[in-house]
């Protein structure tokens, strides 16, 4: 089989999937779907295992297919505007690729187990499946266009999948709001396409990257406005789909959906395509300083502004969404200061950690028969074994305890928000900041679900127990993952303690695509100010305030939420605030929805019914008296409309002809 | 044959639904099921007979195409039968002998008193758009135009809701000012035309297009006026829209289905065959206005459909929100820009008469369309709330949907033309979300709570074929752009030439059998002749 062909298929099989879950396979048991759902996962993850190691590996050329042509227009000019439908892959996408389909396959086997009470269970693993299309479209786009057919189309089936439960109106309402703030996002990435054809003529990433590339620097200083407002353009589509302020709060809604989906699409994928988009135009962005501070600071208030939302939260979900929200603001800095590596390197990472807490969350509440509030929990551990370690392992990574996962990736992106080229001491204290929330949040949480005194009630406690294999298994894959996935981006100041040279693993494998961004920002700015001393020292402070946090917080919750309660209280009219979410709904709701709503009604009442109503009705009655008295009668009404008729023409002959 | 058959063509597919109107009409009184079956027999066949065209189309060519040449009135007055097509009209042909079999068979249930007098106008109504469609003849037009107006009367009229009377009256008052000054306009053209030296008096719009765009810009502008204030009213615009929710809320189904999905298209359309070619430097000095109307009508629209109650009233504005999206592409002259406002025609034919048969349905079960009436309809008729969802995603231009591409391009080319207007016509994208979502929201999610609700029945097996179709096609035009950006191409890059540069529009008739002079001349003006 030809590369070409694998790619295709890697696309095409999700569809495959969705399309025959949906229509053909409607009335089979529940293990035929699910069996063809991850059927249809899982050979794309082979497929692109085949083409990662293959050639993708062996060289730095990417592998292309050009399908067909979407839009073709022929312009006044004499030359064509073809926009194809072509597909892409190379270090970056078949990164992704490994992560979307090799995830998505754990969480298909998963969700098989998790959703086996459903009546038609068709119809989610149809949304899942066409979801992995979308996002492999998403990922795998040659041209902007494919990439936004893959955006949005994400952005639909996590409506779809938000609202799965749709008798419950909150569940479709939390769907509708996620699906529209990811709209006021697409408007971004909408603005950044038609921004490309104005300067560049083209959408396609390899074009653009080749003209970027040949222009002179006069003329990135001319188009600097433009070039600006395509930067900030893409960046509020990043803001959408990646959940960073100030779009972020569909994000902790989406939870309604059923927990599988939470993992695999509020954590590990969709909500990291801001990182990708980011990453695939990294060469543009780094011409536009202004556009890169606004991503860290953006990336860094997210960060910390949903981690201190995470320390209060009591829904086990809840805590972990605003947690993904904290993270994705540590991957967005990570590209903002311009480590777009270790922006991609994270969003691996933590694919692998946050979706094993999901579905360890998910373990448990599928344990608990629906229960989710941690305050009712506790002393899990003994009941479910292999959900309470594998959570364990996770939050270990999470928090960055050194040697797991988390702890590498994410004190490089702290590092580089001290020391890359558009790196502060300020990006990184507001990432130490949050580093220290998370870990508080994450072992209150762990805590409260698994150490002290069971808070269970009888009744669900006489069922407790832990989950068959297909939930487990899964479990154990990431927890492996999350524990050893960070050694790709090893520190540099480690790499030499163990006689290392040149750059880490992620770097270089990234380097075909980052490169173009990593000469741009060496000729604009030199190379970056870091040392190994600096490295030590903000790795030892992390590491020290990490130990502090989960002590304190441990300490805090081990026997129950009530020493958390207490604490709380130390802080007055700022719990509750945070509480509410600092009440940032209400604000939106308040000075945006509410003043468009009270607009529409205006337009409704006054502009329509009011006024050009007014006119339209009232017009002709006044013209019609107007004659009338002119005439002085009211004959038959044949000769009035005759009269005005006459009237209107001469006039109109007037002015036509005068 | 061939040639016989394409000179032909475009008048029989005028006079076969007239035929059509008098079989049913002739047929016995109590055969309702017959009379229905002998009416969509009827549109099936003009819709094969259409695909003739579409097999025999040269897409290089940006003449008219099958036109034919009949005297009409009397000689010396310059006034002929001349009929032809285009790229642009073309596509709207197909969109309108497919959509008139979908709405009949639509109206099996819809429509239960005087069905053979519904028919009857509805066929005739069918003739007289493909009739404007075609007309190359100002009077023709002007003819087939207004006949639209008579059918469409009485199916509000007769057909519609309690205020059908007074929205049937307002519909065709408005849009007969509007005519009335266009009649105008022509006039004066064509007495300027007739008294030029050389020439002798026409209404021939091929001959015209030069004659007008040669007049001073003032005198441009008044006709300008004159003429996009009667296309803008049936678009309709913003502020000549408030007789489309009327319209739209007291027509019954079938009448809704064919003004949204093919009579409001008759006034983008006349925009783009006589407003802009024949008043080039005029349609440039006034395009900032349209634009920023079409701009208005996007958000105005938008946010006025978000709070209604009515679902059909909803879908109205949706409309005024969409045709904006249609104008503010149309006036920014870019390729993009006219080929979007072109395929938005067809996708908003398509996703929003899916809209109002799927109103349709529920409206005939229920009797309401209010929306706190629903809520939870995903329960009891699933098979409904998915095509519900499809049109809607097709409404809200979704990628993967015609309307994606349509709003896209016409985005694209506005921008390129504007950015300002650009980035504030995609605020309409946003909007657009969130009436639509709103609407779903309230109609299929949710607890099923009203037990007059639970005991709905799902879509019958004939409204499925419809909707299913529709729904198919949504997803079509969404990949498969190609076929009809072929079509349109030659007429837009023709139409961007002229009125950018401002010059005349060039057209000329090509008439089967006679065409092999015209090849090269012609293949020839697309690559940029008119120097």
């Amino acid at each position: 089989m030809s590369y070409e062909w694998m790619l295709t298929l890697i696309v095409a099989l999700p569809l495959l999937g969705g399309i025959l879950n949906g229509f053909f396979l409607r009335k089979v048991p529940r293990t035929v779907t699910t069996i063809v759902a991850t059927a249809c996962v899982a050979i794309p993850f082979f497929l692109g295992c085949a083409l990662l190691f293959g050639p993708i590996y062996s060289g730095s050329t990417p592998v292309s297919v050009n399908l067909f042509n979407w839009i073709s227009l022929k312009l006044v000019s004499g030359t064509d505007f073809v926009i194809p439908f072509s597909l892409t892959v190379d270090r970056l996408s078949a990164t992704l690729v490994l992560i979307i389909t090799g995830i998505g396959s754990l969480i298909h086997i998963y969700a098989g187990e998790y959703m086996h009470s459903e009546k038609g269970v068709y119809r989610f693993f149809t949304y899942l499946n066409l979801f992995v299309f979308s996002m492999l479209c998403l990922v795998l786009g040659s041209n902007m266009l494919v990439t936004f057919l893959g955006w949005e189309g994400v952005g639909v089936c996590s409506y779809l999948l938000i609202g799965y439960w749709y008798e419950e109106e909150a569940n479709a309402a939390a769907g509708m709001k996620a699906f529209i703030a990811n709209r006021v996002g697409d408007f971004g990435f909408l603005m950044a396409m038609f921004f490309s054809i104005t300067l560049f003529g083209s959408i396609g990433y390899s074009d653009l990257a080749a003209k970027v590339g040949t222009l002179p620097a006069e003329w990135f200083v001319e188009h600097n406005i433009e070039l600006t407002l395509l930067g900030l353009s893409v960046l509020l589509g990043v803001t959408g789909k990646s959940a960073q302020l100030p779009l972020y709060i569909w994000l902790p809604d989406a939870m309604a959906g059923p927990t599988p989906v939470s993992a695999l699409i509020h954590a590990a994928t969709m909500v990291t395509a801001g990182i990708y988009l980011m990453t695939r135009m990294s060469f543009l962005l780094v011409h536009v300083p202004v556009v890169m501070y606004t991503i860290a600071t953006i990336g860094g208030l997210t960060a910390l502004f949903a981690a201190t939302i995470g320390l209060v939260q009591n829904d086990i979900k809840k805590v972990l969404a605003y947690s993904t929200v904290s993270q994705l603001g540590f991957m967005v800095m990570a590209c903002g200061v311009g480590a777009f590596q270790y922006g991609v390197a994270h969003l691996m990472t933590h694919a692998f950690f946050k979706a094993l807490l999901f579905l360890g969350a998910g373990s448990v509440i599928h344990a608990m028969h629906h229960e989710q509030d941690i305050r009712k929990m506790g002393g899990l551990l003994g009941k479910l074994p292999i959900t309470g370690i594998t959570f364990i392992i996770g939050t270990l990574a999470i928090i960055g305890v050194p040697g797991f996962s988390g702890f590498f990736s994410k004190d490089e992106i702290l590092y580089y928000s001290w020391s890359g080229t558009f790196g502060s001491p300020v990006f990184w204290a507001m990432g130490a900041a949050a580093a220290a929330c998370t870990s508080f949040y994450m072992v209150r949480l762990t805590t409260l679900v698994f150490f002290g005194q069971s808070r269970v009630d009888h009744h669900t406690a006489e069922h407790l127990h832990e989950n068959p294999f297909s939930i487990t298994i899964p479990l154990m894959i990431l927890a492996v993952l999350a524990i050893v996935g960070g050694y790709i981006s090893l520190p540099h100041a480690i790499m030499h303690v163990f006689g290392m040279e040149g750059d880490n693993l992620i770097t270089k494998w990234l380097a075909p695509v980052t490169g173009q961004a990593f000469e741009t920002m060496k000729n604009l700015h030199g190379e970056h100010h870091g040392s190994s001393a600096l490295e030590w020292t903000l790795m030892g402070v992390s590491t020290a305030v990490m130990l502090l946090m989960s002590g304190f917080a441990f300490n805090l919750y081990k026997a129950g939420p009530q020493g958390g309660e207490r604490f709380a209280k130390m802080f007055g009219p700022l719990y509750p605030l945070v509480l509410d979410k600092w009440r940032v709904d209400e604000l939106y709701q308040w000075a945006i929805i509410n003043p468009l709503k009270c607009v529409g009604d205006i337009f409704y009442k006054v502009g329509d019914r009011l006024v050009i109503e007014g006119i339209v009705n009232n017009g002709p009655k006044l013209l019609r008296d107007a004659t009338a008295a002119l005439s002085g009668t009211n004959s038959g009404l044949v000769r009035t409309y005759l009269k005005l008729m006459f009237v209107a023409l001469i006039l109109l002959g007037l002015f036509l002809f005068v | 044959m061939i040639d016989a058959i394409s000179q032909w063509i475009l008048t029989i597919l005028i006079v076969l639904p007239l035929v059509g109107a008098g079989v049913v009409l002739s047929l016995p009184q109590g055969s309702k099921s017959l009379q229905r079956n002998v009416a969509v027999g009827f549109s099936v066949v003009e819709l094969l007979l259409s695909l003739h065209l579409i097999a025999h189309f040269v897409p290089s060519y940006s003449s008219f195409q099958f036109a034919q040449v009949l005297p009409w009135l009397p000689a010396d007055m310059g006034i002929k039968y001349i009929v032809g097509v285009d790229g642009v009209s073309l596509i709207l042909i197909l969109l309108t002998t497919i959509l008139c079999p979908v709405i009949l068979l639509s109206s099996y249930s819809s429509i239960e008193d005087k069905v053979k007098e519904f028919l009857a106008l509805f066929l005739f109504l069918e003739s007289s758009m493909i009739g404007a469609l075609v007309s190359l003849d100002l009077v023709l037009f002007y003819v087939f135009w207004e006949a639209m107006l008579i059918p469409m009367y009485f199916i509000i009229g007769v057909w519609g809701g309690k205020d059908r009377i007074y929205a049937t009256t307002k519909f065709v008052i408005y849009t007969v000012v509007g005519s009335l000054l266009m009649l105008v306009a022509f006039s004066y053209l064509y007495y300027v035309h007739g008294s030029m030296p050389g020439n002798s008096f026409t209404t021939n719009l091929t001959e015209l297009y030069a004659t007008a765009a040669s007049l001073p810009l003032d005198t441009q502008l008044w006709l300008f006026g004159a003429t996009a204030l009667a296309f803008a009213i049936k678009v309709p615009l913003f502020p000549f829209h408030t007789w489309l929710p009327d319209a739209h809320v007291q027509a019954p189904t079938p009448g809704s289905v064919i003004l949204a999905g093919v009579l409001l298209k008759m006034g983008t359309y006349g925009l783009m065959r006589f407003s802009i070619p024949m008043f080039p430097a005029a349609a440039h000095y006034a395009a900032p206005l349209m634009m920023t109307l079409g701009v208005i009508g996007i958000v105005y629209g938008a946010l006025i459909a978000w709070r209604q109650t009515d679902i059909k009233k909803l879908v109205a504005y949706s409309s005024v929100s969409h045709l904006g999206f249609v104008v503010v592409g149309m006036f920014s002259f870019t390729e993009a820009g006219l080929t979007g406002a072109v395929y938005q025609m067809v996708n908003h034919g398509i996703s929003t008469g899916a809209l109002f048969l799927l109103i349709g349905v529920i409206y005939e079960r229920r009797h309401t369309r209010e929306m706190s009436d629903f809520g939870g309809l995903a329960k009891v008729m699933p098979l409904y709330s998915f095509y519900l969802v499809i049109a809607t995603l097709g409404s809200v231009a979704l990628p993967s949907t015609g309307g994606f591409i349509g709003e896209w391009l016409i985005l694209a080319g506005t921008f390129q033309a504007s950015p300002v207007f650009g980035a504030l016509a995609a605020s309409g994208v946003i909007l657009g979300a969130i009436y639509m979502l709103w609407m779903v929201l309230k109609v299929i999610w949710g607890p099923l709570t009203n037990p007059e609700n639970q005991k709905l029945t799902d879509v019958t097996l004939r409204e499925s074929v419809i909707l299913g179709f529709l729904s198919i096609a949504i997803f079509a035009l969404g990949f498969g752009s190609a076929p009809i950006l072929e079509h349109t191409q030659a007429t837009i890059v023709n139409l961007s030439k002229s009125v950018t540069s401002k010059r005349p529009y060039r057209a000329t008739l090509l008439i089967p059998g006679q065409a092999s002079g015209f090849a090269t001349t012609e293949s020839l003006s697309i690559d940029g002749v008119s120097k």
